[in-house]
């Protein structure tokens, strides 16, 4: 008896600890959550050019159930409708793509070579072609979208708006969307600039549930760019590459990750 | 392990899952091509058509068993792993019968993926030496 009274107590005391931690009025909003989707979509579409940093993280599960975290931080710079130069660096490879609204260039400046493709046409589209036909992972890239919100909510079988969390000191509106095979969360800075602060997506394919998360550091619009940022010269001694071999250009190694052991 | 001895293809329309499972598969060496839809694959299947198919049941057009199933009937040789959320026997009944290596009901275990895409390899090498 004395057991079930102190499990009560216990169950009472935790169950008060986590109601507690529970914002008032933050409960489960999904008319909310589009919402502020489209605001942000809106929002992000709307800026003719836009310069942003990031971070971003990639859980792989070894066969041996070790999670290992790889890590990678970029910039890109989007000018509407048709131009986009990004650059992602890690602990494998450095990536810079060049796109002039004709013809997008490929640079992995570690392995000093890259791959050119035709791609007429909108950064919009150019993203689609990648993705599609290239098998080139852009994760995070649809949010820069013209119309990010028909993207996104593609395929949402439930949405959240689960509160507001702070993201490098700015306060955002936190979202959780579920899909069939992921769910995904999605922090959206508060206030005049509802941007993109944090992305994290999970999936529910495999038993460990492995997420990609994608932090904006720094973001800025209305920059000018000049033509010439957005043109891609060769580095000297750089090789073409087999549009195959793009995917040496990923954001981790090639085969189990090693280490020592201590 | 000469993980490069065979040809691993994913098809999942979900490109996040498509994401994992080629960082998965190249974590433990394998070079995985990815696919959104069975049409795609059909349009961009590289020769010889022969590998290793890791294949999502739940696709928006073209179903993966339709898919096997033309491929069957097309004389290629792929090893086929099915993956499925929905737990259908029926499904389950018929990938066997059309010689699926695999039936991974989501989620899975990343070493029962694994395990099966070796097992694709070894089957190759038997086909290979006989």
């Amino acid at each position: 008896m004395k057991t079930k009274v102190i499990l009560t107590t216990l169950l009472a005391s935790t169950l008060a600890v986590i109601l507690a931690a529970i914002p008032a009025g933050a409960g489960p909003q999904e008319s909310d959550a589009m919402s502020i989707l489209k605001t942000m979509s809106d929002y992000v579409g709307s800026q003719k050019t836009i310069q942003l940093a990031f971070d971003s993280d990639i859980e792989v599960i070894t066969p041996q159930l070790e999670k290992i975290q790889f890590t990678n931080s970029g910039e890109a710079l989007l000018n509407r409708p048709d131009k986009l130069r990004a650059h992602r660096v890690g602990g494998y490879s450095d990536v810079e793509l060049i796109f002039d609204g004709k013809t997008v260039s490929i640079f992995g400046r570690s392995v000093n070579g890259y791959a050119q493709f035709d791609a007429p046409g909108t950064v919009d589209q150019l993203l689609e072609a990648l993705r599609l036909g290239h098998g080139v992972a852009l994760p995070g890239a649809d949010l820069l979208l013209s119309n990010s919100y028909d993207v996104l909510i593609a395929g949402i079988e439930e949405s959240k708006h689960i509160g507001r969390g702070v993201i490098n000191g700015l306060e955002c509106e936190h979202l959780a969307f579920r899909n069939f095979d992921t769910d995904w969360q999605l922090w959206v800075e508060v206030g005049q600039r509802p941007i993109p602060r944090k992305l994290v997506i999970t999936s529910k394919t495999l038993n460990s549930a492995p997420q990609y998360t994608l932090r904006v550091k720094e973001w800025k619009t209305g920059v000018e760019p000049t033509p010439q940022e957005f043109v891609f010269t060769p580095p000297a001694g750089a090789q073409i590459l087999d549009p195959n071999a793009l995917i040496e250009l990923d954001e981790l190694p090639q085969g189990a990750p090693q280490g020592g052991n201590q | 392990m000469p993980q490069d001895s065979i040809k691993v293809y994913v098809v999942d329309d979900d490109d996040s899952i498509r994401r994992a499972l080629k960082r998965l598969l190249r974590s433990v060496g394998y070079h995985a091509q990815t696919f959104e839809s069975a049409e795609e694959f059909l349009e961009f299947a590289p020769k010889p058509d022969e590998g290793c198919l890791v294949l999502d049941i739940h696709l928006p057009k073209m179903t993966g068993l339709d898919l096997q199933k033309k491929l069957v009937s097309k004389g290629a040789n792929y090893s086929v792993i099915f993956m499925t959320t929905y737990d259908n026997p029926h499904w389950q009944e018929r990938a066997e019968k059309m010689g699926a290596v695999a039936y991974l009901k989501k989620p899975f275990n990343e070493q029962a993926l694994i395990a099966a895409i070796d097992q694709c390899r070894l089957c190759r090498k038997e086909r290979i030496h006989q």
